[in-house]
């Protein structure tokens, strides 16, 4: 896959410095056998991490950027199955011992990340347990992502989750403003634009959110959640138990 | 290729697309059209209980009204 050209590698991270959780709460062996392969890259919206069904040669752990992972059919129908920023990486396929996805998974949000080689990631599994177990114990935090927003899909309102989606957008970024368009989120949501405006404007008519060109503020978290009505939470309690703050 | 808003009109509230997005031609505009308000009644929808009592109200990037659809209109030819 070629590298987009734009891409900034600002430099190698010091331990100290690292913000995705993920590697954070490595073991301080675990984390060394990954450090000295990991570069620190600026990505903008729309680069592609992963195209479908082609090898996959990079892995990448978002420090405050959000990657989406879409599935797709042949008539350009897509919807985005789970996102990960700096709770998690790309790409589960690989973690599971595939070399390929059938989706496609790329920037949602643009912002800084740590990228490496999936051969090196390969060879530092095979050195160490410790790591595949803390590796496999995110795919399990991701599937319980993804089923729930297969129940959020089947069972919630647009507005319940456009505001599941907006907190979890917040958990992975600093500061409460994010940069999305409408455009996105209808993808993202698996809804006509024209209900993701409804959505948005009802969302603000709470007092939850701001939304200006290409950007959306929360102004009250708290409100936000209780407009989730339940569609939000239980994969992140999954996230908080699995990987404890330290 | 032209720019479009698709905004909706619900029992006299008006749901204005800020952004708008660029559809080839007038006869794409009008599929699109079609197409969304079709999705959107299989839509659950706290703010629209009844989206067969939406209008889709397309305007142009002069601002001039282009297509008025009546949900209800869309359902029937499915």
């Amino acid at each position: 896959m070629p590298q987009p050209p734009h891409l900034t590698i600002v430099g190698h991270p010091q331990p100290t410095g690292i913000r995705n959780k993920l590697l954070r709460s490595l073991s301080a062996d675990d984390l060394a056998l990954l450090q000295p392969h990991l570069e620190a890259v600026q990505l903008e919206r729309g680069d592609m991490m992963i195209e479908p069904n082609q090898p996959i040669r990079q892995v990448y752990f978002p420090e405050d950027s959000i990657g989406s992972i879409v599935a797709t059919v042949a008539d350009h129908r897509r919807i985005e199955v789970g996102i990960f920023g700096r709770d998690g990486m790309s790409s589960t396929s690989l973690l599971l011992g595939a070399n390929t996805s059938p989706h496609e998974t790329f920037i949602q949000v643009p912002g800084p990340a740590l990228r490496m080689e999936a051969d090196a990631l390969r060879h530092a599994i095979g050195q160490s347990p410790s790591l595949h177990q803390h590796l496999l114990r995110y795919i399990e935090t991701f599937q319980v992502q993804v089923a729930y927003t297969a129940l959020s899909h089947g069972s919630f309102t647009i507005e319940e989750r456009l505001a599941r989606w907006l907190l979890m957008c917040h958990d992975r970024l600093d500061g409460n403003d994010l940069p999305l368009v409408h455009e996105f989120l209808s993808m993202m949501l698996g809804v006509r634009r024209s209900g993701v405006t409804i959505a948005v404007q009802t969302l603000e008519g709470t007092g939850a959110i701001k939304a200006t060109r290409g950007h959306i503020i929360i102004r009250d978290r708290e409100t936000l959640e209780e407009a989730a009505n339940g569609s939000y939470g239980v994969p992140e309690a999954e996230y908080r138990r699995l990987f404890p703050e330290t | 290729m032209a720019h479009y808003h698709l905004n909706i009109r619900y029992r006299g509230r008006f749901y204005r697309d800020e952004e708008g997005e660029d559809i080839p031609s007038e006869i794409e505009m009008k599929v699109r059209a079609h197409e969304t308000a079709r999705d959107l009644i299989g839509t659950p929808s706290f703010t629209i209980p009844d989206w067969l009592d939406c209008t889709l109200e397309v305007t142009n990037e002069a601002g001039e009204t282009v297509l008025v659809l009546p949900f209800t209109e869309a359902v029937e030819e499915v």
